[in-house]
């Protein structure tokens, strides 16, 4: 479960959170949408205590993320591809991650068999496409076997197949009760994954409901229950000067 | 690329009860997979190692080369520590050093790692010490051997020409000692450099600033009264611990205690700086 209580990150006079409040359950997935700049990953970082909120609590089963001394068990997240070095292997990568939560070595080939990267396991990560490093990155998230994961745009740069898969796989970690808490901007994707939604614009909460409940809103779908309810909100818009 | 179906995963065993606590073992096991899984590290480490090996051989070579032109005051004042440890020669070492170290650093900054690293250990004090200590007994080893076999080296390359001066003496013992440390050092306060400044270049121009432009910068006639901080900077201090001539010193230099204590204090800043670094800014 995580509970964001008032969250509030301000940097200089640039409010990027303000004051957001909600709960993510177990046992579904959770979409968390919004337009680019509208605070999503900055909300994930203070999740995970990457960064200091200004103001409130984001807690995960109840604790500060920091509280925690090593946190594989407890939590899984993928924030970027690219947080990792392009000079080490795949195995290398997850070796060093489940060393450091003391989880045993056999989980490393586990969770790259689970992913599909068992056969470019000792391939430097630099040579990986991004669809390679997504996996990467959702490997690491499995290692602890935790039961909250949180993913930050996951299926960017994923292959139909890797899509699918992806999506069975949020699915189906929710359906053995864990928490799911999976970005994007892909409405068609969020659409078939998700169960609730949790969505944002500029900082600030629009909507904390069902899938379908935030769908009918517009009548037409989630797309254009998206556009409508954040359209006068977006921060960065194509071809035009603010 | 092949595709698996996702199985469910298995829980590993013990996952209840106090399993969050990071234990420094698997933290330095942790930073040891990641300092030696970069092929860059052992080359680097590798190819400096080599080379003061040679600069040592080729100290001693001159020393043989130029005794019989040398009064008998320069034969007086000769200096096997300076000999086999010659200062001058020794700020690439401290760069490399110091940029092994920038490296562990500014290598998580550089992409990204370092959100991946403090989401798997949230305990980010412990994370920079366990840097800190895989740092430290890689290049006190490495700090030891180099020592040990230049100072053999140059030995060795004085043949029968020049009076030997036996590693067990005292005053080579010291400039070994000194010379182990020196690696450390270098590594740390680069560490500690990186913590701040992040960026990679960035890191590496600080390491570069600090240990090479610094030395003669500071060292200027007619600022006396700035001696006690130039006698602090490690090349400095170090040099003065490596000397084990009897002849013309000039100018002023660091009592051997003051020279011990500046090369103590600076790993132990740097490490203290990066600590609190990592801990409190947001990544």
């Amino acid at each position: 479960m995580i509970e964001v209580n008032e969250l509030t990150k301000r940097y200089g006079h640039t409010v990027a959170v303000d004051a957001l409040t909600f709960t993510v359950r177990p046992g579904r997935v959770t979409g968390f949408l919004g337009p680019n700049g509208s605070g999503k990953s900055t909300t994930l970082r203070m999740l995970l205590g990457l960064c200091a909120p200004t103001s409130g609590t984001a807690l995960i089963d109840g604790r500060p993320f920091r509280a925690r001394g090593v946190a594989l068990r407890h939590v899984g997240a993928l924030l970027s591809a690219d947080d990792v070095h392009p000079g080490r292997t795949a195995r290398a990568h997850l070796a060093a991650l489940a060393r450091a939560n003391g989880l045993p070595r056999g989980r490393v080939g586990e969770v790259l068999r689970d992913v599909g990267l068992t056969e470019v396991a000792k391939r430097r990560v630099g040579t990986f496409s991004l669809g390679m490093k997504q996996r990467l990155g959702i490997a690491a998230a499995l290692l602890g076997d935790p039961p909250v994961l949180l993913f930050d745009e996951p299926v960017n740069g994923l292959d139909p197949e890797g899509v699918r898969w992806a999506r069975e796989l949020f699915r189906g970690l929710a359906a053995e009760g864990r928490t799911v808490f999976v970005s994007s901007h892909l409405m068609s994707e969020m659409e078939n994954t998700a169960d609730h939604l949790v969505v944002i614009a500029d900082g600030t909460l629009v909507a904390d409901e069902p899938l379908a409940d935030f769908a009918a809103r517009a009548g037409g779908g989630l797309e254009e229950a998206f556009m409508k309810l954040t359209g006068d909100r977006v921060r960065y818009r194509a071809g035009e000067v603010r | 690329m092949s595709l698996v179906t996702h199985t469910p995963v298995p829980r590993p065993p013990g996952r209840s009860g106090t399993a969050d606590r990071a234990r420094w073992r698997d933290l330095v096991g942790a930073e040891w997979i990641k300092f030696w899984s970069l092929r860059s590290t052992p080359v680097t480490l590798g190819v400096l190692a080599a080379l003061y090996l040679y600069l040592a051989w080729r100290s001693g070579g001159q020393e043989y080369r130029s005794w019989p032109h040398y009064t008998p005051e320069m034969r007086d004042g000769f200096d096997a520590g300076h000999t086999a440890f010659p200062g001058p020669e020794w700020f690439a070492m401290m760069v490399g050093a110091g940029t092994v170290g920038a490296l562990t650093v500014a290598g998580e900054h550089a992409g990204g790692l370092i959100r991946t690293t403090f989401t798997a250990v949230p305990a980010r004090g412990r994370v920079v010490l366990a840097k800190a200590i895989v740092l430290t007994g890689v290049m006190t080893v490495l700090g030891f051997a180099v020592a040990v076999g230049s100072y053999t080296l140059s030995q060795a390359a004085l043949g029968d020409r020049i009076p030997h001066h036996a590693v067990t003496q005292p005053d080579a013992m010291r400039a070994v000692a000194a010379t182990t440390l020196l690696l450390p050092l270098c590594a740390l306060v680069g560490m500690g450099l990186a913590a701040v400044i992040r960026v990679t270049a960035g890191s590496v121009f600080a390491v570069c600033a600090l240990f090479v432009l610094l030395p003669p910068g500071l060292r200027v006639t007619g600022r006396q009264w700035l001696d006690p901080v130039v006698n602090a900077h490690p090349w400095f201090a170090w040099g003065r611990l490596t000397g084990t001539g009897n002849g013309h010193i000039v100018g002023s230099v660091p009592s051997f205690t003051a020279a011990w204590t500046a090369m103590a204090a600076w790993p132990v800043a740097a490490v203290a700086v990066a600590v609190v670094a990592m801990r409190v800014r947001d990544v």
